[in-house]
């Protein structure tokens, strides 16, 4: 395999060159770039996937809050396109229906979730950097990879048919509470349970996988406490998704079950349903199904969220020029916060007539869970002390990274605690809690990330000037977005409403008598602002989309294998790597960030280079 | 397995594999004969049919699966202990959570002040909250801290990387 | 490009790929079946007194099974052993074994348990005292067949049931179960357990009561249609049969009917179907739901009575009931109770586990899977380990199952 530089171009044009760099096995292009089994290609496919859905469930949303602002009104542009793909039944004239909002939502956070992130930030990432990290030829399993890149696609695939269908996809919320979800007539929740199935599939494998790479295939000399932090965070995320997916594919083969066999695992005795006794045996319990999706779905926070939080800590450690602080204190954290988001499930369920015994108990764990996140965010923030920081693309997103999560998580605490969550359960406080810790938290970390190793993947750098334009863009809509939505919430508006509570508001004509639990017209007028932020946040998401096209052809080519100067062991690998990633025998020799030692030449000393 | 953990030889684990075989169909036997002999209370029974299956996995998983030999490999033993700790975890808690319902007419009671759920359990469940993490990190200090049954290449790696910068 | 440590151990962790790829795998199907454990566990502490069945399980071929599956999980470990000999005979040898246990396993289950259990029913009545007058009725039949000519008599009937329903519910009498027991005796919500030996089906008239003309079709075509759904197909009638209505078909079955309706309602045509009279059928019905049964032809059931074989453990009775005293009817599906849903769920599950490992066994063993015993031994020596380790995990899950859903 020749040690090449030559930027790797799409997928069509570099087919012939790539052929011929490879003389030892010719492979075809449908095994080299579509059925491959190398990491770096499957991470690039799942890159593209997720990014693609990513893009998709924003738009999804960017419908609705079309809805939201001027419900009953044709939506513009995509009206029209709505009615003609999905019918005139729930799209009329191009004005959305309850129905259409409610599929939206739902497949909003399923996308968003399990569609977006999840490949974005941990098997895009995690497949294409964490072998390059540890020194590894390739994952441990690389056919296991490539299935599980697979039954990722048809899991895609099923979600995406299941909105031709008659009556549209799921419509339960991406929580599918039953017994709503049991019950909706039309076949959109059976679509989303058998993808559901096919997605947890993949994440078992791909977790199998991460955690037998990162123990087995580590380089000589790469023990534990060398690795870089976001090999951690991965394997972190890896034992997450591991242990607690499980339990969310047997609660979807219940309600599976219950949806195809008329079984009633959760649904109770005497369920009345429009007026009707419903047909069953009874017996279930509705709270069972709650257990166990929150089982999964707390620890999935922290899938989401871990991957971003290493990215972070790699883009500040190269771009402050001096090692993370506190790496020990990262690395311990990090295992504690896994250990612990399994055991705070419940504070999702505080509504549910929890008893005051184990409402304390979560409560404890809940709050207990934001100390090693603080821990980590601090270290990270204390790393930029007496730094000489470059502030390039990737390291704005990584410093917009730290106070975006932080007011995610300290919001986050009215809602750990039982008794003033009552207040806020399932309102818009809710909403902008959580999309704080994703959306300009992760995502943001995943924008990171793709600057900062689009160099390694392309052997070309993206263009600064429209990475920063993306950067202030969506860092100024973003907080127009979701701040509002906290005042949106303490008002008390509810969640999951197509007319975005105008019900509820002063100004609806049925409300006339009543002044007390209406929502102020202040607050319905927020509702246009964040519906306009949220289009201009999708205008600003255009310069992304082409800089990362055209910059796969045009960008400035780098000049050396290692463009930002960094230390860990990616960097080693000829631009881009090629099928076995390294030219050279690859040792460890020190700490993942050995940046400004005294004494040395250089401002960085490379993982792999040998002590004198 | 590796061959180096002082395991026995194949044709002793052979008779060994015969020897779990028989207890498994014992214990089959032994559970068997209990149901259609005794009518034992619910609780009872639970126990033993639990207790028995119990063993009979032991066996399983010691022999069969050769965790016996292969214990000293810390990363499985750390996986399982942490799988069941889950699985108990998601057990104990859910049936906890299903258990601790206010009742009506305890509600009844709360609102007139006479019948409120004692303070200190409050205060337990809470200390339970914050013990379950601590065993956790001790457990796994002391478990990653143990050297690896055959430390090879790398600390000598961290030694010479150590001496020389 | 080779990957490192897939068939030796990596010295400071004392793991080959597969190995340690295989116990994690191992740690999420703990996750899997332990939920669905929780899900039973939960299920069965929060039901209503009085749902929860105990005792309907073939234990024989619960205990039976169990010994297969310790079998084939045994010689999955000496097949091993013999590989690790180098015999790659005794290998083959011990895996057919395998194969043939678990095939075993599967038809027991599939071929025989599963099956039976789809002809086996509950009936629950509307009203307790029916079931005391059918019993009064029904000893005359059971003391005929000679089996229990000291059977109870009339007025015994509630205590006769109530021993049944507290073992089936509760195994032993308590306060509990006779609150229970009176509250079903009083709603009619007892369950009695059996066969449909035999069952009285609807013979149906099929009526042409009008035509429209205004619905879009023509006369050819909707004389056809009605030639297609006539006995005799003859075409003369089919014309005269449209204008002046009459009778289609009498006496026919349920399905032909139901087509006829359905085929003559797109043609045009108003039609009425109506009950002649019932015939008996001498059979072992499937998969019977209530509505199956009971459901309303022109103000009659589909079913007016079926001849049911309880089944309780020293008492044989043979009782027929009207379709008007059925509340409810089911085989031992799994819509039939939250028991058999997550007993169907469960073993179901674990019997997908059982075929996949039969699928990869087979691979195994056949020139493709055995090609890399020849190119490396060790290798495929681990591969057969890797799956032996899976294999015993699917036994273990059995292991449990056997007690929670056969015992307990």
């Amino acid at each position: 395999m020749s040690a090449t530089s030559e930027p790797a171009k799409t997928a069509e044009a570099t087919e012939e060159q790539h052929d011929e760099h490879h003389e030892h096995h010719e492979q075809s292009f449908w095994r080299t770039y579509i059925f491959s089994t190398d990491h770096k290609v499957i991470g690039m496919q799942y890159g593209f996937c997720g990014l693609a859905f990513l893009f998709f469930g924003f738009c999804l949303i960017a419908t609705m809050r079309w809805s939201m602002a001027y419900d009953g009104q044709a939506v513009p542009f995509v009206g029209p396109l709505l009615e003609a793909l999905l019918g005139n039944n729930v799209a009329r004239g191009g004005v959305m229906s309850p129905e259409l909002y409610n599929v939206f939502g739902a497949m909003h956070g399923t996308i968003m979730v399990f569609m977006g992130i999840v490949p974005a930030a941990f098997a895009a990432f995690g497949n294409y950097v964490v072998p390059l990290q540890i020194g590894a030829v390739d994952m441990a399993f690389p056919r296991m990879n490539m299935a599980s890149f697979w039954a990722f696609f048809l899991g895609c695939v099923i979600m995406m048919v299941s909105f031709f269908i008659p009556g549209g996809a799921a419509q339960a919320g991406w929580t599918s509470y039953s017994p709503l979800a049991s019950v909706i007539p039309t076949d959109g929740q059976t679509y989303w349970l058998i993808g559901m199935v096919m997605l947890i599939t993949s994440s078992l494998l791909g977790a199998v996988n991460f955690i037998a790479t990162i123990i087995n295939l580590r380089a000589p000399g790469m023990t534990w406490l060398r690795l870089p932090f976001f090999v951690w965070a991965q394997f972190i995320t890896a034992f997450l998704l591991l242990l607690a997916f499980p339990p969310l594919e047997a609660a979807g083969i219940l309600q599976l079950m219950d949806r195809v066999l008329e079984t009633s695992f959760f649904l109770p005795t005497g369920l009345v349903v429009g007026g009707q006794d419903v047909d069953v045996s009874g017996g279930g319990s509705p709270l069972l199904w709650q257990h166990l999706f929150w089982f999964l779905a707390h620890p999935e926070v922290y899938v989401l969220v871990l991957p971003g939080m290493g990215i972070v800590a790699e883009v500040i450690a190269n771009n402050t020029r001096k090692p993370i602080w506190g790496y020990k204190y990262l690395v311990g954290s990090v295992v504690v916060l896994g250990f612990l988001a399994f055991i705070v499930w419940a504070h999702h369920m505080y509504m549910t007539g929890m008893g005051t015994v184990i409402s304390a108990f979560f409560q404890t764990t809940t709050l207990l869970i934001s100390i090693p996140s603080v821990i980590i965010l601090t270290c990270l923030l204390v790393s930029l002390w007496g730094g000489s920081i470059r502030f390039n693309t990737p390291m704005l997103f990584a410093l917009a990274f730290l106070p975006m999560f932080g007011i995610g998580g300290l919001t986050g605490l009215p809602l750990g605690f039982n008794f003033s969550d009552v207040a806020l359960h399932d309102s818009y406080y809710v909403i902008a809690h959580f999309h704080y810790v994703v959306a300009p938290g992760t995502i943001f970390a995943i924008f990171a990330g793709v600057y900062y190793w689009f160099p390694k993947m392309t052997g070309r750098r993206m263009s600064e000037f429209w990475g920063r334009v993306h950067f202030w863009g969506s860092l100024i809509f973003m907080n127009l977005i979701f701040m509002p939505m906290f005042a949106q919430g303490m008002a008390g508006m509810s969640r999951r409403m197509s007319d975005g509570g105008a019900t509820y508001s002063l100004s609806n004509p049925d409300n006339a008598d009543v002044t007390v639990g209406t929502l102020s017209d202040t607050i319905m007028g927020l509702n246009v602002s964040i519906s306009a932020a949220a289009w201009a946040m999708l205008v600003v998401q255009l310069p992304f989309i082409v800089n990362l096209f055209w910059s796969v052809k045009h960008g400035e080519k780098v000049e050396s294998d290692n463009p930002w100067q960094a230390t860990t062991l990616e960097w080693e690998t000829p631009t881009p790597p090629p099928h076995g990633n390294f030219t050279k025998e690859i040792k460890v020799y020190r700490d993942p960030y050995e940046y400004s030692v005294p004494g040395a030449k250089e401002d960085f000393t490379p993982q792999a280079q040998p002590a004198k | 397995m590796s061959d180096s953990h002082d395991s026995p030889t194949i044709p002793d684990l052979i008779k060994k594999f015969y020897f779990v075989g028989g207890v498994l169909v014992v214990g089959t036997i032994i559970t068997f004969v209990i149901d259609i002999m005794f009518a034992l209370p619910l609780a009872l029974a639970a126990v033993l049919g639990l207790l028995i299956a119990l063993v009979k996995a032991s066996f399983v998983v010691a022999i069969f699966m050769h965790y016996k030999w292969d214990k000293k490999l810390i990363w499985i033993t750390w996986t399982m202990v942490l799988t069941f700790f889950f699985f108990a975890g998601m057990m104990g808690l859910i049936m906890w959570a299903e258990g601790d319902v206010p009742k009506l007419d305890s509600a009844l009671a709360i609102s007139t002040g006479t019948n409120e759920m004692p303070t200190i359990w409050i205060i337990l469940a809470s200390l339970l909250g914050v013990a379950l993490p601590a065993s956790f990190t001790v457990f796994t200090v002391k478990m990653l801290s143990q050297p690896a049954p055959v430390e090879a290449a790398a600390p000598k790696a961290r030694r010479t990387a150590k001496k020389k910068s | 490009m080779e990957i490192p440590y897939t068939v030796k151990p990596r010295p400071d962790t004392g793991l080959y790929n597969a190995k340690l790829g295989i116990w994690l795998f191992l740690a999420s199907e703990v996750m899997l079946f332990g939920a669905l454990f929780s899900s039973y566990v939960l299920l069965r502490v929060g039901a209503e007194p009085g749902t929860w069945s105990m005792g309907l399980m073939d234990l024989l071929v619960g205990a039976g099974n169990t010994m297969v599956l310790i079998a084939s999980s045994m010689f999955v470990v000496l097949a091993w052993a013999e590989l690790k000999q180098g015999n790659l005979a005794g290998y083959k040898k011990w895996k057919w074994a395998t194969i043939a246990c678990a095939v075993l396993f599967l038809f027991v289950k599939w071929g025989y348990e599963w099956p039976s259990k789809f002809k086996h029913y509950d009936v629950w009545l509307n009203n307790a005292t029916v079931l005391q007058e059918k019993f009064d009725e029904g000893y005359h039949e059971v003391a005929s067949h000679g089996d229990h000519g000291d059977a109870a008599h009339g007025a015994d009937v509630e205590k006769y049931v109530k021993k049944i329903y507290t073992t089936r519910f509760f195994k032993e009498e308590s306060k509990d179960s006779q609150l229970a027991f009176d509250d079903a005796w009083r709603n009619g919500t007892l369950a009695l357990s059996g066969h449909i030996n035999a069952y009285e089906e609807a013979q149906i008239d099929v009526r042409i009561t009008g035509w429209k003309a205004d619905a879009g079709v023509s006369e050819d075509a909707a004389d056809e249609a009605l030639v297609k759904q006539l006995a005799k197909q003859d075409t003369e009638d089919a014309a005269g049969l449209r204008l002046n209505g009459g009778y289609l078909r009498e006496k026919t079955d349920y399905d032909t009917a139901k087509r006829a309706e359905y085929a003559l309602g797109q043609a045009g045509f108003t039609v009425a179907l109506s009950v002649a009279g019932y015939k008996r059928v001498e059979a072992h019905p499937w998969m019977w739901r209530t509505k199956r049964a009971t459901e309303d032809i022109g103000g009659k059931p589909r079913v007016s009575s079926i001849v049911f074989e309880l089944d309780y453990s020293h008492h044989k009775g043979i009782i027929t009931l009207d379709a008007g005293d059925i509340k409810r009817l089911s085989a031992y599906e799994p819509k039939h109770s939250t028991f058999f849903g997550i007993y169907y769920t469960i073993t179901g599950l674990h019997a997908a586990h059982v075929f996949g490992g039969i699928l990869i066994m087979l691979y195994n063993m056949l020139p493709i899977g055995l090609g890399l015993w020849h190119r490396d031994r060790e290798q495929f020596t681990n591969r057969i380990e890797s799956f032996g380790l899976f294999w015993h995990f699917v036994d273990l899950v059995w292991i449990f199952l056997f007690p929670i859903l056969y015992i307990l």
